[in-house]
C-alpha cells in the first residue's frame, strides 16, 4: 500500500522534472508551429493531473491510521525484499545488462546462466556449467550466425580475443 | 476471376512451390516464436532467400513467412508468457494461465485453429475485395490516420474499467516512453538525457520482453515450488488434448466477429496486427456475458486476439497488392 503512494509520488516528481527538462533542452519553436518539445509537454499536462488525482484517491480511500501502519511496515518489508531470491534475480539482471557491452555476449551469457541456475537451486556444478555452455552456444549460433545479429564481443582486449577465438571454432553458413 | 483463382491455385500447389511454402511456414513460425524477431524482421530475414526466385515464388514465400510468424508468436505467448511478436501480447493473458493449468494443448490448438480461420477469411477478403478496399484505404489522409491511432489508444478505456485513472496513467507513460529518441520531424534528440544509447528511442520488443518475459522469470525465481512441480501430481494432469468441437463451436461468433474486425483494421493504413489483436480482445471482453473470465485462462481470450491478428495480415496485404505486385510482376527489361 505504501509502495503505491511512493511510486505515484516518484512518477509525479519525474513528470515535473521531464516537463522542465524537455522545455529546457529542446530548441525553442516558433509560435505558429509545433516543436519537438510540445508533444511530450502536452502528454505531461494530462499525466501530472492524472497522477495528482490518483494520489488524492489514495488518501480518500485509505484511512490515516492505515497509511501510518503501512509506512511502519514498509522499512522491514524492504529488508525482506533484499534478502529474497527475487531481489538477487533483479540484481543479476542489472549486472548482466551492465556487463554485456564491456565483456561481451558469450562470457556474460555464460556467467549469467551459471549464476541464475545456482540461484534457482541447481547445485550440481557439471550439469550447471555444461547446460550453460550449451545454451550460450545455441543462442550464439541462433542469433549471430543464422540471424546475423551483431552481438558484442567485449571491450577488454583479451576477452575480445577469446570471443573471436570461440567464434572461429563455430562454422559460419 | 475464376480463371485467376484456378491459375493461382495451380501455381501454389505446384510441387516445388508447395515445398517452398512449407519451408517458409516453418521458417516464419520459428522466427515468430523467437522473442526479438518481429514479423517485419522475419520478412526481412527471408528476403535473401528470394534473390534467385521468380516474382511469384518470392511473393508467396514472403507472404507465408509473414503470416506464419504472426501465428508462431502466439505459441511462446501461451507456453512461456513471452509473446514472440507484439501482436501476440493479449494471447498471454489467457494462454499462459491455461498452460499453467495443464491445458497447453487445448490453448495451442485453439490458437492454431483461430489463426488459420482468421488468415483464410482475410485471404478470401483480399481475393474478392482487394481493389475496392485498396481504393478506400489509399484515400486516407493524415487526419484519418490520426483518428485510427486515437481509436487504438481508446482501447485503454476498456482494459480496466474499475480504475480508468490508472489505465490512463499507464497509457500516458507508454506514450512518454515513445517520445524518447530523435524527434521524427525536426531530428533533434528528445528526452535522451545526454545518453547516446537513447538516441534511437526505446524499441517495442525490448520493452515487451522486459514486461512479459523478465517479470515472469523473476516471479518464478521467487516461487521455486512451481519450478519443482515437474513430476508432481499436478503435472500428471497436463495433457496434449486439443479443443473439442463443442469448445470450438462455443467461440464461433468470436471468430466470426474478430475475422471481420481484424481484416478491416489490417486494411487501414497506420493500424496493424497489434492494434487488431488488442481491439479484438477488448471488444470480446465487452461483449462477453462473463467478462470476469477473461484473463484467467479462457478459450475466448485466445480466440479473439489470435483470429484478429491473423485476419489483419491478410488485410495488410490488400493495401500493397494491386500496385506493388503489378510492378514486381512486370518482366524485367
Amino acid at each position: 500500500m505504501a509502495l503505491e503512494l511512493i511510486i505515484n509520488l516518484l512518477l509525479l516528481a519525474t513528470s515535473l522534472f521531464c516537463y522542465w527538462y524537455v522545455g529546457a533542452t529542446m530548441p525553442s519553436s516558433a509560435i505558429n508551429e509545433l516543436g519537438a518539445e510540445q508533444w511530450p509537454q502536452a502528454l505531461l499536462i494530462v499525466l501530472i493531473p492524472a497522477l495528482c488525482w490518483n494520489i488524492f484517491k489514495y488518501f480518500k480511500k485509505n484511512k490515516k491510521e492505515e497509511i501510518t501502519a503501512a509506512f511502519k511496515d514498509f522499512i522491514p518489508s524492504i529488508g525482506r525484499l533484499v534478502k529474497s531470491k527475487l531481489f538477487a534475480g533483479m540484481v543479476l539482471v542489472v549486472i548482466m545488462a551492465l556487463m554485456y557491452e564491456p565483456i561481451g555476449f558469450m562470457l556474460t551469457c555464460l556467467l549469467f546462466l551459471i549464476a541464475y541456475g545456482y540461484l534457482l537451486g541447481q547445485r550440481k556444478w557439471p550439469a550447471l556449467i555444461g547446460t550453460s555452455i550449451i545454451i550460450t552456444i545455441v543462442l550464439y549460433i541462433g542469433f549471430a550466425v543464422l540471424l546475423g545479429v551483431m552481438l558484442p564481443r567485449g571491450q577488454i582486449s583479451f576477452l575480445r580475443n577469446l570471443a573471436l577465438f570461440i567464434e572461429s571454432l563455430i562454422p559460419r553458413f | 476471376m475464376i480463371d485467376l483463382l484456378t491459375s493461382g491455385l495451380a501455381v501454389v500447389f505446384a510441387p516445388k512451390m508447395f515445398i517452398l511454402i512449407i519451408f517458409a511456414v516453418f521458417l516464419g513460425t520459428l522466427f515468430g516464436a523467437l522473442p526479438g524477431v518481429s514479423a517485419t524482421m522475419a520478412v526481412t530475414l527471408g528476403i535473401p532467400f528470394t534473390y534467385k526466385m521468380d516474382a511469384v515464388n518470392a511473393i508467396a514465400f514472403l507472404v507465408a513467412i509473414y503470416c506464419a510468424s504472426i501465428t508462431g508468436g502466439g505459441m511462446t505467448a501461451i507456453l512461456f508468457k513471452i509473446p514472440g511478436v507484439p501482436s501476440s501480447a493479449p494471447t498471454t493473458y489467457d494462454g499462459y494461465p491455461m498452460a499453467q493449468r495443464g491445458e497447453a494443448g487445448k490453448a495451442l490448438g485453439m490458437q492454431l485453429l483461430c489463426s488459420a480461420i482468421g488468415g483464410i477469411f482475410a485471404a478470401i477478403c483480399m481475393l474478392l475485395l482487394s481493389p475496392q478496399l485498396t481504393q478506400a484505404a489509399l484515400s486516407f489522409g493524415p487526419s484519418e490516420l490520426f483518428a485510427i491511432s486515437f481509436m487504438g489508444l481508446s482501447i485503454l478505456t476498456s482494459l480496466e474499467t474499475d480504475n480508468i485513472c490508472r489505465t490512463l496513467i499507464s497509457g500516458l507513460i507508454g506514450l512518454m516512453l515513445a517520445c524518447v529518441g530523435l524527434d521524427p520531424l525536426l531530428g533533434v534528440p528528445r528526452l535522451t538525457f545526454g545518453t547516446r544509447l537513447l538516441t534511437s528511442g526505446i524499441e517495442m520488443i525490448p520493452v515487451m520482453i522486459g514486461f512479459f518475459a523478465v517479470t515472469e522469470v523473476l516471479k518464478q525465481t521467487n516461487k521455486p515450488s512451481k519450478l519443482q512441480a515437474v513430476g508432481d501430481s499436478k503435472n500428471e494432469q497436463m495433457t496434449a488434448k486439443m479443443p473439442t468441437l463443442k469448445e470450438v463451436l462455443s467461440v464461433k461468433w468470436i471468430i466470426a466477429r474478430c475475422s471481420v474486425l481484424g481484416t478491416v483494421i489490417g486494411i487501414l493504413p497506420g493500424a496493424g496486427a497489434t492494434i487488431a489483436s488488442f481491439l479484438c480482445y477488448s471488444t470480446e471482453q465487452k461483449l462477453s456475458k462473463t467478462p470476469e473470465k477473461f484473463g484467467t485462462g479462457c478459450l475466448e481470450g485466445i480466440a479473439a486476439p489470435e483470429t484478429g491478428n491473423n485476419a489483419a495480415t491478410g488485410g495488410a496485404w490488400c493495401r500493397c497488392s494491386p500496385w506493388e505486385f503489378q510492378e514486381v510482376m512486370q518482366p524485367q527489361s
